[in-house]
């Protein structure tokens, strides 16, 4: 194998992509276009419940109760109703996150340190808002409650516990996806790569390169090459759309960054160079990486959703997607400043797998006709 | 006018057919997600990594760790025995939560004056996963510590003062409409299988008649008597055809497979699913239209479908964006798509609830085709 060849079929790509200024753009800036779309996206913390009222007690606690709930800003009543059917539709229009309904004799159990009862109704069709409402509620009700009771003599509690946050001390979620959707945009460059293997395939220029001298790992290094070097601007340029656009904080090394996000590149571009050989048209390409990567990467990965170690199957396939350990590695150097020996065993398996995917690509690679 | 479209449509199969891995694709991808999806991803909170350090090593810090490890949510996995060796456990993502207890815990438990701290501390990096995690923890450690002090026999809690701390004075009964055991499964499978439908409709429109130009054979198909009209016609009905062939697959398995309810009109549902597929299908001829060569077409779709996605209320509820992403949601017809299955699956939904939502998509669908025709008729030569 000549070093010369595979540099020969490099500089042709990197050619064939500056030649045309779209796909150049294409290829190295929409990853951090679409980090920036997908990064506002997926801050859902969400700041306000709405909710809808039924006072069946109509006594001063209860008003009381009903505003201390919504003082603290979490939480805001958007309807009074009368009846249950009311509050039906509003729950079916998606009007509100939750409904109140606070029966009679609230305000006189209350008062007599008896056991109160309040009823929540919630919306169940979207999960994160379901629960973020009833947490939201039930913090907010303890507040309340606990500041109408009859003030205590001074003993100090039992034993308290002190809750916080490493590396991201107020739990934004902006500052945990931007690193976690780094690795799913990256997979652009990938994709990329795969489309020009189908290409040449399909335009019949494959052929062409076939009557050369060149051999298939050859070809094969050569265009993987080419990519990785316009992955690398794209990694850059995310990297900048992170730290400068959203600030999210950046407490590692950059060279180490730019070394593992390399492993990265490598593995999930071995990938779909294995896939490429199979496959002879470019909307076959895009249809599998699309559905066998992108979309998976979302779920299975513990981008959000982490990955139950006690189910078998979501182990093997999330290990088996190289963005479930580029997630590591990247909330790993933005936000906990770590260094190569705390990432080495991630980086490893991403250097392995990009190896092992290359190798048996190029094995299979035929160099022949039809 | 009729015939040749129906020839087009032919030709559309035939091709089809030859390329017998994109067909086996087409067919078998989007079920493999669905489930895989479903599946894998069905389990959300189960099972957080827990790390206990444990410098008591009492009878209590004992009995903290195994309801810990009790409760489903997490799971007892790292025992380190110093600081460091839990910050490396957090800084190589091994561990969610870590929990510190100190020594003498359990003695300044005892102790009338003294009020003993535990540190519960959660990976930040996923919030997701550290917030669950750390309200978990905190609700198993105070019910186990309450548990245990009213159990105990020591002074300390002779005090009646205690008493009324013990007792919650409100209780919150919380039931969950349209979805009764919050159910994971409920809530992203009729959004994935949206987003399936999606995929599959835009993908096969949008590389139709860019493939043709690339390849040389759209110049052969010029020459024909074949109308502008009829060639776009015919390339587009096999891509709303295998849409709906897909969309009934996958809703077969939605109800067979993962038991989703389907408490509204199979009618409507049906109708607005086609009415979706078919404003998709123009987006991406649309699309095929501008671009030059495959690999234009697909670089500019993939960022844009992600974009329309993330717009679409999929992973993440519209009304928590930013004001400016909320309005731009709106023109994106798979969010207006999940929120028409959403209700008629699970809220059973009629269109007097829905017509907003119905409005919205007939003016995108209607907006595409316009624009896609005008666009088209300009850029065929």
């Amino acid at each position: 194998m000549l070093v010369s060849r595979v540099l020969a079929v490099a500089i042709k790509e990197v050619r064939h992509i500056m030649r045309n200024l779209l796909t150049l753009f294409l290829v190295t800036v929409s990853p951090a276009f679409l980090l920036f779309t997908l990064a506002y996206v997926f801050s859902f913390d969400i700041d306000q419940a709405r909710l809808a009222v039924i006072d069946l007690d109509k006594s001063q606690i209860a008003r009381a109760y009903l505003t201390g709930l919504t003082s603290g800003g979490s939480l805001s009543i958007t309807a009074f109703v009368d009846d249950y059917s009311a509050l039906d539709k509003l729950l079916v229009a998606g009007g509100v996150d939750a409904a109140l309904v606070i029966p009679p004799g609230f305000g006189e159990a209350l008062q007599n340190q008896a056991l109160a009862q309040v009823q929540v109704i919630v919306d169940g069709s979207n999960l994160n808002v379901a629960r973020q409402t009833m947490s939201k509620i039930s913090a907010a009700s303890r507040t309340v409650v606990a500041g109408m009771q009859p003030g205590l003599p001074e003993v100090p509690l039992p034993f308290e516990l002190r809750s916080l946050a490493w590396y991201n001390a107020t739990l934004k979620s902006l500052f945990s996806m931007v690193p976690g959707l780094l690795g799913v945009v990256l997979s652009l460059p990938a994709l990329a790569l795969s489309l020009s293997l189908t290409r040449e395939k399909e335009l019949g220029t494959l052929e062409g390169l076939m009557a050369t001298p060149i051999q298939g790992a050859e070809y094969l290094l050569g265009k993987m090459s080419a990519y990785l070097l316009m992955g690398s601007g794209s990694v850059l340029l995310s990297w900048l759309v992170a730290v400068a656009w959203f600030r999210v904080p950046f407490r590692g090394e950059m060279g180490i960054l730019m070394l593992l996000t390399l492993t990265y590149l490598l593995a999930s571009m071995g990938f779909s160079l294995f896939i490429s050989t199979w496959i002879s048209s470019q909307q076959t390409a895009m249809f599998t990486v699309m559905m066998v990567f992108f979309v998976p990467s979302f779920f299975l990965t513990g981008l959000m959703h982490p990955i139950n170690r006690e189910a078998l199957g979501a182990v093997l396939v999330s290990s088996a997607l190289p963005a479930t350990h580029y997630i590591i590695i990247a909330r790993g150097v933005f936000l906990k400043g770590a260094n190569l020996a705390t990432l080495a065993w991630p980086g490893l398996v991403l250097l392995g797998m990009g190896l092992i995917a290359l190798f048996v690509s190029i094995g299979s690679f035929k160099k022949r006709l039809g | 006018m009729l015939a040749r479209i129906w020839q087009i449509m032919i030709k559309e199969f035939i091709q089809f057919r030859r390329d017998r891995l994109l067909t086996l694709f087409l067919l078998t991808f989007p079920a493999l997600q669905l489930i895989l999806v479903a599946r894998v991803a069905g389990s959300d909170i189960v099972n957080l990594p827990l790390a206990l350090l444990d410098q008591d090593k009492s009878q209590v810090s004992r009995g903290i760790g195994q309801a810990l490890d009790n409760a489903p949510e997490l799971a007892l996995y790292y025992v380190p025995t110093s600081l460091a060796e839990l910050e490396q456990l957090f800084d190589q993502g091994r561990a969610t939560i870590g929990i510190v207890i100190p020594p003498g815990f359990a003695a300044g438990l005892a102790e009338a004056n003294s009020s003993p701290q535990i540190q519960i501390i959660a990976d930040g990096s996923n919030t997701y996963a550290g917030r669950a995690g750390l309200s978990t923890a905190e609700g198993v450690i105070n019910t186990y510590l309450y548990r245990f002090l009213s159990h105990s026999s020591s002074a300390r809690l002779a005090a009646s003062q205690y008493a009324s701390t013990l007792v919650p004075l409100l209780e919150l009964k919380t039931t969950t409409r349209f979805n009764q055991t919050l159910n994971r499964h409920y809530y992203t499978i009729p959004a994935q299988f949206a987003f399936i439908v999606y995929q599959v409709t835009v993908v096969v429109a949008a590389l139709g008649l860019v493939r043709e130009r690339e390849l040389g054979t759209l110049e052969q198909l010029i020459v024909t008597p074949v109308r502008r009209i009829e060639l776009l016609s015919g390339k587009a009905i096999p891509a709303v055809i295998i849409g709906l062939v897909e969309f009934m697959g996958m809703f077969l398995i939605m109800l067979g497979l993962f038991h989703l309810p389907m408490r509204g009109s199979w009618g409507l549902l049906l109708l607005l699913s086609t009415l979706f597929i078919i404003a998709e299908v123009n987006w991406g001829m649309m699309v095929s239209a501008l671009a030059r060569t495959q690999q234009q077409a697909i670089l500019i779709i993939f960022p844009l479908a992600m974009t329309e996605l993330s717009l679409s209320g999929y992973l993440v509820p519209v009304e928590n964006m930013p004001l400016g992403l909320r309005l731009m949601a709106n023109f994106s017809p798979i969010q207006h798509y999940i929120i028409i299955l959403r209700s008629i699956m699970l809220k059973g939904a009629n269109l007097a609830a829905l017509w907003p939502h119905v409005l919205a998509l007939i003016l995108l669908a209607a907006g595409v085709v316009y624009l896609s025709q005008r666009n088209l008729a300009r850029r065929f030569e």
